[in-house]
Order: C-alpha cells, then structure tokens, then sequence
C-alpha cells in the first residue's frame, strides 16, 4: 500500500462525511505525513478554489449559447476528423501536401515557360530543362532534346532581340550553340542506322534554324554570340550530312579554278535544302586545318573554323534564298566589323581564299548574297 | 419532432441528448443550461482568464453539436463533455504555448491598461489563479475535474483517457505541487 491508496482513502472518508483528522488517523504513521500533505491541498481545492470558482461562474451570465444553424445531421456532410483513423489523416494530409506542391510547381513552370534570360523565371526553366536532359538516356532522346532546346534559345533570342535586351540575346545564343554541341555529341554517339533514320528530321530542324539565325540582325555586342551559334549549327549540321567524316568539318583549301557551277551565286534562287548526301566535288581538297592561302589574313578575332561553311557552302551548292552562300568579308558581318568586310581586296583570290567567315556565319545562315570579291567571281 | 414528445429542461442527460441529436434545438439548449456554468468554472480554473473561458464554453458547446451524431457513450454524457472541454482547453494551451503575448514586464508596470487583470474582483479568485496558473496542465486538468468538478477517479480517467490507476498517481502528484506552492505563497 502506498500514499496514492491511502490519499484516496482518506479522500473517500472525507467525502463520507468525516473529519480529516479521524481520515488521516486510518493512514498509517509511515504514509501519514506524505498523505496529510495531499490531503491538505484537496481540502484547500474543495473548501476555497472550488466554492470561488463556482460563485463565479454563477455571477457569469451564460450568452444565449451557440445557435447551430443545421441539426446535427448535416453536419455529417463535413469532414470529421476525430473519426478518421490516423493513417487516413496522414494520407488526406499527404495528399494536400501533394496537391499544393503540384500546383505550385505547375504554377511556376507555366510562369518560368515563357522566361527569357535575366528574368526570374529563366533559372527554373533551365533548371526544368536540365532535369529533363538528365532523363533523357539514349542518344536517340538526346539529339532530340538539343534541338528542342535550341529551338527554345532561339525563339528566346528573338525575344529578346524584340526587347532590345542585348544580354539575352547573347546569353540564349550561347546557350543555342551549347545545347546544339551536346547533340552533335549525342548524334556521333549514335548507331549508323539511327543516324538514317534521324538525318532528314535533324536535318530539317537545322534548316529551320539556320533560317531562324539568319533573321536576327547582327549587332557590334551581338555578333560574336551570333557568329558561335552559326558555328554550332553548321557543325551539327555537318555531322549530320557527313557521317563518317567525325567531329570537325572539312576546311576548304585552295583551288585553283572552283567550279561555276557550284559557286554561290546571287542570282541563283533556285538552290534548295541541304543535300542529304553531298557529293565531294573534285575541286575541293578537304584538310583538318586550313592552309595558308595567299589571300590576305583574315581578321584575328574570326575563328578558322568559320572557313567552314564556305566549303559546306560550295560541297552542298547551297544558294537559295535562304541559305545563301555569302563569303566571309560579306553579309550581315559587314554591318558590325567592317574591318572584316574590308580585310579581303575585291579580286584579290580564289573563292575558298577567303578565309573564316566574319560575322555573318557560316554562308547557309548568311544574309542576302552580295557580289563576293574574295570569290574571285566576276 | 412532435411537442408530445419533447423533453423538459429538467430531463435526464441522454433523454436531451436523444432529443438534440434528432435536431431538438430546445433540448440542445437545456443541455447548455445545465452545464455552461460548469464548464466556465472548469475553464476559468485551467485559463485564470474569465474572457477566455467564456470562448472556451462557446467552443465546447459547437463541438459537442457537431459531435452529436457520433456520441454512443449512453450513460456518460458529463464524461463526454468534459472529454471534449479537455480537448479543447488542451488546444487553447498549445496554441497560447505557440503565440505567447509579449508584454515588457517595466511597460505593463507603468501602464494600468496594459496590467494583466485578476480572474475576478474576488481577490479569493486571484489567489487561485496565482498557484493553479503555476501548475503543468495535466495536474491542473485532474484537479480541476477531481476537486473543483467532484468527478469520480473513475470519470476522470475516462475524461483524461488514462487508466484509473495513472489518475490516481497523477492526482497524488498534482496535490502534493499543489501544497508545495500553497506554502511557498504562505512563506511570502
């Protein structure tokens, strides 16, 4: 027996009517001390705070008390928590958290989805996209991807370029020609018969973004971004119409005498697409590097491999309206390095002479054709 | 529900419990009655804060409506009711533990307005207040429904949903701080 049984005791005794001392005397002596206390602070409970309370609350006037405005029954209608057992709270719980966090991540994608660079959004859609690149396994994904993310920066740049916000415009054309060397990386890590079947589609993208490229206007803080994103997709593009020629596109040498018919030519609108499967033309001597020609030196800031696009110009005879093949010193890089422009003496070599292409890019992304000096054309 | 069958005021607990769960709203009405002041005393007792333990009321009467249709305790309406004013007052307490109001002590020193008011103008009241305040609220909720309510061991353990053993060493624990503070407040 301890002082808990014998507190309760003593509390029945009490409340039966006896006094607290005859309650106590029943407790025995080894508890009584420890009971007495409780007992004490009961009485002072009972006898003082009880009948305090309870005048107080009768001076209390009740308000007119609650007024259900439904009976009891229709409140059956509502969710009731106390009845739910606890996993099914946790799973409605669970399941808002849900909810709420779809719709904020949904709300904030729709948001970020027409995000230019510099906004706030830009970063979540990026990082969206990067997730998306991450899932995206095979080569065959990939190579889609890129494109469809170039397309992006694209539609990005042209955006901004309407904004007159320069920063993005370089910063969604460098991201353009990022994304298009990760899949041209992609695209040599595919299966030759992959590649067949991907070519034409790739193919038509590129095209479209060569068109794309080719209607934003060059500008002195744009054009180095402009000239890498040209470059990114010719390269791409040249993985794609030569399979077997690797990573780097051809560098056209010197010739002689180019071939008339496969010049690039203002007057030759009739000029189509990309060929699938170009044909190397006799006149052309592919090399890794580009050879010293005796035409004046290009401008130091251009890259050798904006050569390029003049021997891709010349191999697939592009010359349409879009695509127009425009040498190097000419085009739209004429309107922001005129030094360029005036590198190359009109005459003063063959065609493939002219070294890197300036600014406008490569001759498929170029403006209109102009007369091209360092073509050595009359 | 026709007026034959009605209860009175003065009807047992569940014959009004019945009658208000069949959306007798005078049933539901006498049942407040009977037991608004109670609950008051038990609130006033657990808050020391009259205005408090008035909404506390307001909210055990709204819960115990919306209860209605689920209680299936026949015979322990009052165990019930203050199971629910348990509950609640157990809610007010952590929501008032999660948003304490600062006041500087020197400010509401200074400004009578700011001062905390006593329970009542009984200084008998403020006495109380002083040492239940003081107490954890689990000693305060067995003494309040034990000594101030006069429910049996065996309610409040079905009140406090423990077991009547656990009440009973509770209930020894909470009277023996109890006495502890009484003489620490009879030495000052």
């Amino acid at each position: 027996m301890d002082e808990q049984f014998w507190l309760e005791q003593a509390l029945k005794a009490v409340e039966a009517g006896a006094d607290p001392a005859e309650a106590l005397a029943q407790v025995p002596p080894e508890h009584r001390a420890a009971v007495r206390e409780a007992l004490d602070a009961a009485l002072w409970l009972r006898q003082t705070a009880g009948p305090a309370l309870h005048a107080a609350a009768q001076r209390w006037t009740p308000p007119p008390g609650p007024r259900p405005d439904a009976s009891p029954a229709l409140s059956r209608r509502r969710i009731r928590w106390g009845h739910w057992p606890g996993w099914a709270r946790w799973a409605w719980a669970l399941g808002l958290v849900l909810v709420i966090l779809g719709l904020g991540t949904w709300g904030t994608a729709h948001a970020a989805a027409g995000a230019v660079p510099g906004e706030w959004a830009y970063p979540l859609k990026r990082a969206a996209e990067e997730v998306r690149w991450s899932f995206a396994r095979t080569p065959l994904a990939r190579v889609r991807l890129a494109l469809d993310l170039a397309d992006a920066r694209l539609h990005e740049a042209q955006i901004a370029w309407q904004r007159a916000d320069l920063e993005a415009v370089n910063e969604a054309l460098q991201l353009y020609a990022a994304h298009l060397d990760a899949g041209r990386r992609a695209w040599d890590a595919l299966a030759p018969d992959d590649q067949a079947a991907l070519r034409d589609e790739v193919q038509q993208r590129l095209d479209a973004q060569a068109a794309a490229l080719a209607e934003l206007p060059a500008h002195a803080s744009t054009s180095a971004a402009l000239r890498v994103a040209r470059r990114a997709r010719y390269h791409f593009h040249h993985s794609v119409i030569e399979p077997s020629t690797g990573a780097q596109p051809p560098v056209p040498r010197a010739v002689a005498s180019p071939s008339p018919s496969l010049a690039p030519s203002p007057t030759a609108p009739s000029h189509t697409a990309d060929a699938p499967t170009p044909t190397p033309t006799p006149t052309l001597a592919r090399a890794p590097t580009p050879t010293p020609t005796p035409t004046p030196a290009p401008a130091a800031n251009d890259p050798p491999a904006d050569a390029a696009p003049t021997e891709e110009c010349v191999t697939r005879g592009l010359g349409n309206a879009q695509n127009q093949c425009v040498p190097a010193d000419q085009g739209q890089g004429s309107n922001d390095n005129a030094a360029d422009s005036g590198s190359a003496p009109p005459g003063s070599g063959p065609p493939d002479d002219t070294g890197p292409p300036d600014d406008a890019g490569p001759p498929d992304d170029a403006g209109p054709p102009a007369d091209n000096p360092g073509q050595g054309r009359p | 529900m026709s007026l034959e069958s009605r209860p009175t005021p003065e009807a047992p607990d569940e014959i009004l419990v019945r009658a208000a769960r069949a959306g007798d709203a005078l049933a539901f009405q006498a049942l407040y009655q009977r037991y608004a002041r109670r609950l008051y005393a038990f609130f006033l007792g657990y808050t020391g804060d009259s205005g408090r333990a008035e909404e506390l009321v307001n909210d055990t009467f709204v819960r115990v409506w919306r209860a209605l249709p689920h209680y299936q305790e026949e015979g322990h309406f009052r165990a019930w009711l203050f199971r629910i004013a348990r509950n609640i007052a157990t809610d007010a307490h952590r929501r008032r533990q999660r948003r304490p109001v600062e006041v500087p002590l020197d400010e509401a020193d200074r400004d009578p307005a700011l001062a905390v008011a006593p329970l009542d103008a009984d200084p008998r009241l403020a006495d109380i207040e002083a040492v239940l305040q003081t107490l954890p609220p689990d000693y305060r909720l067995v003494l309040l429904l034990r000594f101030i309510e006069g429910l049996s061991a065996a309610e409040v353990a079905r009140i406090m949903e423990r077991s009547p053993e656990a009440v009973r060493v509770l209930q020894y624990r909470a009277l023996r701080a109890l006495r502890a503070k009484l003489q620490s407040r009879g030495r000052e």
